[in-house]
């Protein structure tokens, strides 16, 4: 706050009241400068405090992700090069489909961090989901979430439709679940959401 | 090359093609899986069944048809596009697809088949039935009562007996539930009385814990699940999840991160749920079917007591909650003198596939076919923990509560909470016993111990896990929540398995002592002591003892 001192008040009683109005106005104006700083800080704080409780939690999910993966890697080393991880071995089956809900997870977060424009952090997890994407590859496996396409009901169930501006009725508009093949053989089926047919947009 | 010997339970949700080998019956993998959904999707000239048809179903609603069975024998019909069909072409369209994919699979074309119906199924649903197996091109041999299926697949791994048997069917499925009470002598098979509700079954298990997600969910400001059909769907998947693994652990831990946003805030799902929890919230649909066993026992003008046997069937009777409310339902409260008051409970062949496993047994019986028996070690008596109960109030504690129930397919490991009773109290005394009886001092006592509690308030949980194997060893945990150490502890089960496979262990028997008849004493008394050693044998030990006789057996037959 401003406040007048004893010397200024010998001048002119004009001055002073122009002086004083012109005061006020700088003082709004700073109070208001100073309100949108804090305002702006306290964002900028919140948006910190929720990427860094995002990050660890990614950073422990991909901690117990590369756990995982180390036991896979012993399962299937144990079980030979000819052998067929998800076929042979039920529990390293059970760990591979515990990575693969992660990278789904992973999917979210990136998309997640995208949408609030957080540039470093999508940066980031992008890596870390292909990093773990090529383990996978590397296991023979392809995961398969593009949108836009129409569903193959062999790989996917639908579990949702929805209105999509300029999608063609059965392309899906959302992966809720990749589907997993190795080779031709399923290894885990996927779910989506599909754009919806026109006559339902029109409310039939 | 030989006709296939098939048996098809065509069922309301999903269906199952077997085939009987060797003599024995075994599934026949459709599109990877022997469970193949009841579901056909009318696409234009294009016919697809199956799992590809139940997931396109939410994006063509109008030209999917799923639980056809439901209608068979009525005047019901589909309209789709300008077609008119009628359920039993629905249900040929299945079978034509189990069919073929049968052939696919064995190489050779699939013809002659038995096919299951409910045992309350009327003439016109069984003709319709009939009709729908010759539009697929079938030559349907006989139509089977599912219930009379599931206890000839049970009758090839329980123990013969030379009586008139009476026997309970219980089938909780996916969305249907039934009972059946089934007179079983020898060949003959006749169902006494059914009852059921189509609209029951695991599905509505699975529907509870949804709903118990949302409103955790509804906690988060300005999140709305139900809004996001992505949501459900999760939620849907998570359910069934956790549905399947409480039926093995006692607390699951439930993670779903990033299942929703709420403004510029990510919304994750973490939760745990305790298998008492879930037990309580599936309790009134249990009760509902436990009215319908009522039902069928009084309508067959029997008593509970009357009962030798009740099999489970239908995937939603691996809850170990439905085998425990079965057993108090079916126990005679009157018979409080007898040894073995309760009803003989048996789940141990696959459930999901008990139905069609004994379509493929009939269909080899119709042509001549040899069945085997299945070898299968099971607990031949049930295990489990003394505990202070309702009847204990005025004495000392003599309350049985099993753990693992007699004709549990070994090895096993199964879990259940007790509490504690005092204040502060800081050790539990383990009292392990074996039998069927409720009260402790009735049955056999295996041994005991005790375990050092961190003291807590009156009613603080305590978990105890019972792990079983084949040799009759039993290693009993203690744990409390939140602790890290337990106690662990080893006993010796005497008479603690059953081999199913009296006939095949008497040919065995009867075989080698022909052989040996002409040995020298010293000889013969050798193999004598190895026969009663095998005779004697259990699990594992008894396995390697046969596979020894069997080798022998074929040495001394090659030597004549």
């Amino acid at each position: 706050m401003f406040g007048w001192g004893r010397r200024e008040q010998s001048t002119d009683t004009g001055t002073i009241d122009m002086l004083r109005q012109e005061l006020a106005r700088l003082g709004e104006r700073l109070e208001a400068a100073e309100s949108r700083r804090d305002a702006q800080l306290e964002l900028t704080r919140r948006e910190l405090a929720e990427s860094h409780e995002t990050s660890r939690k990614l950073l422990k999910a991909l901690g117990r992700s590369s756990l995982r993966i180390e036991q896979i890697e012993a399962m299937v080393s144990a079980l030979g090069k000819e052998a067929n991880p998800v076929d042979v071995a039920p529990a390293a089956a059970g760990d591979i489909e515990r990575l693969l809900d992660a990278l789904d997870q992973l999917d979210r977060a990136v998309a997640s961090a995208a949408e609030r424009s957080l540039g470093d952090l999508v940066g980031g997890l992008t890596g870390v989901r292909d990093r773990l994407d090529m383990y996978t590859v590397s296991l023979g496996l392809t995961r398969h979430r593009t949108v836009g396409v129409e569903v193959d009901g062999a790989l996917f169930r639908v579990v949702g439709t929805a209105t999509a501006e300029g999608a063609a009725p059965g392309a899906i508009v959302e992966i809720v679940r990749s589907a997993v093949t190795e080779g031709r053989r399923l290894v885990r089926e996927g779910e989506v959401i599909v754009a919806r047919e026109n006559y339902e947009d029109k409310g039939q | 090359m030989s006709t296939p010997i098939i048996g098809i339970d065509l069922g309301t949700t999903n269906s199952v093609i077997c085939q009987l080998i060797g003599g024995r019956a075994e599934p026949i993998p459709v599109d990877g899986s022997p469970i193949v959904p009841s579901v056909v999707l009318f696409d234009g000239k294009k016919v697809v069944v199956g799992r590809e048809a139940r997931n396109l179903e939410l994006q063509n609603p109008a030209r999917v048809i799923r639980s056809a069975k439901r209608d068979l024998g009525s005047d019901v019909t589909y309209k789709i596009g300008r077609r008119n069909i009628r359920p039993e072409e629905v249900s040929a369209e299945v079978l034509r697809f189990l069919a073929s994919a049968a052939s696919a699979a064995l190489g050779t074309p699939v013809r002659d088949v038995v096919i299951t119906v409910p045992a309350y199924f009327d003439d016109a649903q069984r003709q319709a039935t009939l009709r729908a197996g010759e539009l697929a091109g079938l030559q349907v041999l006989r139509l089977l009562n599912e219930p009379t299926s599931a206890s000839l697949v049970y009758e090839q791994v329980t123990e013969a007996i030379d009586a008139p048997e009476v026997v309970l069917v219980y089938d909780l499925g996916g969305g249907t539930f039934d009972v059946s009470i089934l007179e079983v002598f020898g060949d003959v098979r006749e169902v006494l009385a059914t009852a059921g509700d189509s609209r029951l079954g695991g599905d509505d298990f699975d529907a509870l814990l949804v709903e118990h997600f949302v409103e955790v969910l509804k906690g988060e400001e300005g999140f709305e699940p139900q809004s996001s059909p992505s949501v459900m769907a999760r939620l849907r998947r998570v359910a069934e999840d956790t549905k399947i693994a409480l039926s093995s652990q006692l607390v699951v831990s439930v993670r779903e991160e990033f299942i929703g946003r709420s403004g510029d805030r990510d919304i994750h799902l973490a939760l745990e749920i305790d298998r008492s929890s879930f037990d309580a919230m599936i309790a009134p649909l249990l009760d509902r079917t436990l009215l319908l066993v009522a039902r069928a026992i009084a309508d067959a003008g029997l008593a509970p007591a009357d009962l030798d046997r009740a099999l489970l069937v239908g995937g939603s009777t691996r809850i170990p909650r439905v085998h425990l409310v079965l057993r108090d339902a079916l126990s005679d409260a009157e018979s409080d003198g007898d040894d073995d008051p309760v009803v003989d409970i048996h789940g141990e062949v696959d459930v999901d596939l008990a139905v069609g496993l004994g379509a493929a047994i009939q269909a080899g019986l119709l042509q001549g076919a040899a069945v085997s028996r299945i070898l299968v070690d099971v607990a031949s008596h049930s295990l489990g923990l003394l505990a202070i109960g309702d009847q204990d109030w005025m004495g000392e504690p003599d309350t049985f509560a099993p753990i693992i129930s007699r004709n549990t397919v070994l090895p096993a490991q199964r879990s259940h909470t007790f509490y504690t009773i005092v204040d502060g109290q800081q050790e539990v005394a383990v009292e392990v016993y074996q039998g069927e009886h409720p009260r402790a001092s009735r049955n056999s006592r295996v041994g005991s111990f005790r375990h050092k509690l961190v003291p807590g308030p009156e009613c603080s949980p305590v978990h105890a896990t019972l792990a079983y194997d084949l040799d009759g060893v039993v290693k009993v945990t203690i744990t409390q929540p939140g602790v890290a150490e337990g106690t662990t502890v080893e006993m010796s089960v005497p008479g603690a398995t059953r081999e199913v496979a009296p006939v095949e262990a008497s040919l065995i028997e009867g075989k080698l002592r022909a052989l040996i008849d002409g040995f020298p004493p010293e000889l013969r008394a050798k193999l004598e002591a190895k026969l009663e050693a095998f005779k004697a044998a259990h699990g594992r030990a008894r396995e390697a003892l046969e596979d020894d006789l069997h080798e022998l057996v074929l040495e001394l037959e090659g030597d004549d």
